[in-house]
């Protein structure tokens, strides 16, 4: 170990360089310049602000901005300090550590991919899941009349307000599950071929013509209102944007920024995070709106009808990977469906007697949607 | 295009240069009447002559220091000083490694995690601090003095001046009830305040990182005025959107100019000499090809040519390696313009290689789904440094630490927008 280093001096005053040689002791770096000058530089006044990286020069900043500056290209000085002044010189790098730092780098990625995995399955959806209620109701009120005014506009909604009236019947055997609920639901009918449903928050459900179409009984749309109102009274559009602020955060931390080519991964593991949510909301939804069946004496069966009926009608269609789905698939859908239904009611409640479904579920008086349309992919 | 007038024959009394375009040689009368805004032209060529600055009683040794060339194509200009001496040109070279800066980045994102991601802005400084370490010019290290801590006030600064309310205001139709009108009006000022933010970031964060970085011990520091900045920044989209396009490089120009001669190294500035029509042809090319080929493509898509789809690979295949040759001409354009004392910057960019640069970091981040990120930092700093040098010589001694940086950057109501921040 050398007992004297040369370095470089820098005043904080001018560019130039002043050579030096350096000596240490138990409480100091001693410092002689060129020029005969002495310096003396107590350790806990250094700094070190480089040095801690293999191949980079150590500099060591002493005194108020702008600071007086040694630049060494060797980090023996270091050893030889942390040998000479072990307390003192504690907030200096070690070079020692430098072995371990593979050591430590390993763990924080072990660390990393553990609070990762545990924030996306458990983490972000129980954040949300606590903070959802502290939401505004207000708030989920004026989101959800923006996305009815966008995606269900008046000028293609179905104004038939006898049949509309029956349709409400359905809904109010189904909310009188939830008496309590601070939700005001109000359902619409939009003139589009498609079999499709969906909730909006703050209470508003829109069902689309094809499906209305397709509905064999009144029980068959419970079936699909009931799925839609329990993402309502789940709150599953509020759920899921906390969850994709916090997968935002989560990939924000991990990639330090989001700009350059490393936006474009960042994006797709937020999509899958944002359908992994999606697709357990969809499950809750199919099991809390069966429950609601159950509850309201309709029969079962009739939901589980109307969801055989999407299956064959989606037959034929390819599929995308699970993964890049935003349901579960619907065998898996049915499957757990007709384990929680068990075997059928001794009595239930049949909706709107004596009515001629076949003449309300055409209120939008258009062609029956099979001659229409192919079946959509999207379901309810 | 504007041509030299070399300073020349120090052994005569009189101040004399050199036209570089037909060698004639001139005599300059009245050498201590030359300002910085003189321009003179060559009697027998034509050429044009420019003077960059000239401090007033000068010796007349420093007098032909400061006759900067106006023309950056001769290199051998920038040794023609009072002194004679060729000095070798000076290189930036970066000494990091992608691993490394994969550990740093591993440590970090685990502690911005456990800390529920406040530890971000000290990993960020982290970064940088190794980042400039790893930079060096002339065998020497440049170092970053940036905390974490001022990086995270400069985040809450921002937040507070323009996040807060460019949110709210853009989101104010989500909450309320809004007649149409007083939504687009909201969204109008959304919008401005996006617009006001763009160029006060540009210049805070110039001012804070340079004011956060040293070489040799001397920092940097840039003192240009926010609001002048604003005020270009708003003239030139005004007549850029107004000229259709045609002023843009001029205005970029001038951005780049108001940027490097409002930067200082300690107590000597940085000077731009670059001029808009520099520019203009290179960018005159790259727009007419641009419309050419979005008209083919528009034109043959409209009346569906038999495989009109196939003209959209022009876009990635044609215009791609356009705009990268556009973008290579102005950052050679601006580095070969920029001055410091007796030395100018060059610049050895080329397209060829920053389509290779831009080609290489997108396989990259492909392959990998985004975690070569280090590995491409790396080569883009490599790339950077190893396409500058510095012709010319450089007094280092006479460079100053400057004191008074901080009275540019004082924190006040009436300086909130000179104050510095970084939040990018």
């Amino acid at each position: 170990m050398p007992t004297s280093w040369i370095a470089h001096y820098l005043d904080g005053r001018t560019a130039t360089r002043h050579r030096v040689t350096i000596t240490i002791s138990p409480t100091a770096l001693h410092l002689l310049l060129s020029s005969g000058e002495t310096k003396q530089w107590p350790y806990d006044h250094i700094r070190q602000t480089q040095g801690a990286y293999s191949g980079e020069p150590v500099r060591l900043e002493f005194g108020p901005e702008p600071a007086e500056a040694l630049v060494i290209s060797t980090p023996t000085l270091l050893t030889a300090m942390h040998t000479a002044a072990p307390t003192m010189v504690q907030h200096f790098h070690n070079p020692s550590w430098r072995k371990t730092r593979l050591r430590w780098t390993l763990c924080a990625a072990l660390g990393v991919l553990l609070m990762v995995v545990g924030l996306y399955r458990w983490g972000i959806p129980g954040m949300a899941a606590v903070a959802t209620p502290y939401v505004p109701l207000a708030w989920e009120e004026s989101l959800g009349r923006q996305v009815v005014e966008h995606l269900a506009p008046e000028a293609r909604q179905c104004h038939d307000p006898d049949r509309l009236r029956k349709l409400d019947q359905v809904v109010q055997v189904l909310t009188a599950i939830h008496p309590a609920s601070p939700y005001h639901i109000r359902l619409s009918v939009v003139d589009a071929p498609a079999i499709n449903a969906f909730a909006a928050p703050g209470g508003r459900v829109v069902i689309l013509r094809g499906l209305l179409e397709n509905t064999a009984s009144p029980e068959q749309l419970a079936g699909v209102l009931a799925h839609e109102l329990q993402h309502v009274y789940q709150r599953h559009t509020t759920r899921a944007i906390l969850e994709q602020t916090a997968t935002t955060f989560l990939l924000t931390a991990i990639s330090g920024d989001l700009s350059g080519g490393l936006a474009w991964g960042l994006e797709g593991a937020r999509t899958m995070g944002s359908l992994h949510y999606n697709r357990t909301h969809e499950r809750e939804a199919d099991i809390e709106g069966l429950r609601m069946m159950q509850a309201a004496r309709l029969d079962p069966a009739a939901m589980l009808a109307f969801y055989g009926t999407m299956q064959n009608g989606a037959e034929g269609h390819a599929d995308p990977p699970d993964f890049l789905s935003t349901h579960p698939d619907m065998g898996e859908r049915l499957a757990t469906l007709i384990t929680l239904a068990g075997p059928p009611p001794a009595e239930v409640h049949t909706l709107l007697p004596g009515e001629d479904w076949k003449d309300i579920r055409t209120l939008c008086r258009l062609q029956p949607a099979s001659r229409l349309e192919p079946v959509s992919l999207d379901l309810p | 295009m504007p041509t030299i007038g070399t300073p020349a024959d120090t052994t005569d009394q009189a101040l004399k240069v050199d036209c570089h375009q037909c060698h004639t040689r001139y005599r300059v009368r009245h050498s201590t009447r030359l300002t910085s805004s003189a321009r003179s032209t060559c009697p027998t060529c034509g050429a044009r002559f420019a003077v960059v600055s000239v401090r007033p009683a000068l010796s007349r040794d420093e007098s032909f220091a400061e006759m900067m060339p106006a023309n950056p194509d001769h290199p051998r200009l920038m040794s023609t000083g009072a002194t004679g001496a060729v000095p070798p040109p000076k290189h930036c070279s970066f000494h990091g490694t992608g691993g490394t800066l994969l550990g740093m980045h591993i440590v970090n994102i685990c502690l911005s995690i456990a800390t529920l991601g406040a530890y971000h802005f000290w990993g960020k400084a982290k970064i940088r601090r190794y980042l400039f370490s790893q930079t060096t010019f002339t065998a020497d290290r440049f170092a970053y003095h940036g905390t974490g801590k001022e990086l995270y006030r400069g985040f809450l600064k921002a937040m507070l001046v323009f996040g807060i309310p460019y949110f709210s205001l853009g989101a104010a139709h989500t909450f309320l009830a809004l007649p149409v009108w007083l939504d687009l009006l909201l969204q109008a000022l959304a919008g401005l305040v996006l617009f006001l933010y763009v160029p006060i970031a540009i210049v805070n964060a110039r001012r804070y990182r340079c004011t956060r970085t040293s070489w040799r011990g001397i920092r940097f520091s840039f003192r240009g005025r926010t609001w002048d900045f604003l005020k270009l920044y708003f003239r030139g989209w005004f007549f850029t959107v107004l000229t259709l396009g045609t002023y843009y490089p001029y205005f970029q120009t001038q951005r780049q100019a108001f940027l490097h001669s409002h930067t200082y190294f300690g107590n000597q500035r940085f000077h731009f000499t670059g001029h808009g029509s520099g520019l203009m042809v290179p960018f005159a090319i790259t727009l007419f090809m641009t419309y050419a080929v979005l008209i083919l493509c528009g034109v043959t898509m409209a009346f569906q040519f038999t495989n009109a789809g196939l003209t959209l690979f022009l876009i990635p295949f044609v215009l791609g390696p356009m705009w990268i040759w556009l973008l290579g001409q102005k950052q050679k354009y601006f580095w070969d313009h920029t001055t410091f004392g007796l030395a100018r910057f060059s610049s050895s960019i080329t397209w060829q290689k920053l389509l290779t640069l831009y080609l290489g970091n997108l396989a990259l981040l492909l392959v990998t789904l985004g975690f070569a990120w280090p590995w491409v930092t790396v080569r883009n700093a490599r790339f950077f440094t190893s396409t500058l040098s510095l012709q010319g010589s450089i007094h280092l001694d006479g460079i100053l630490q400057e004191t008074t940086v901080s009275s540019v950057t004082g924190e006040g109501l009436s300086n909130l927008l000179d104050t510095g921040f970084d939040m990018d």
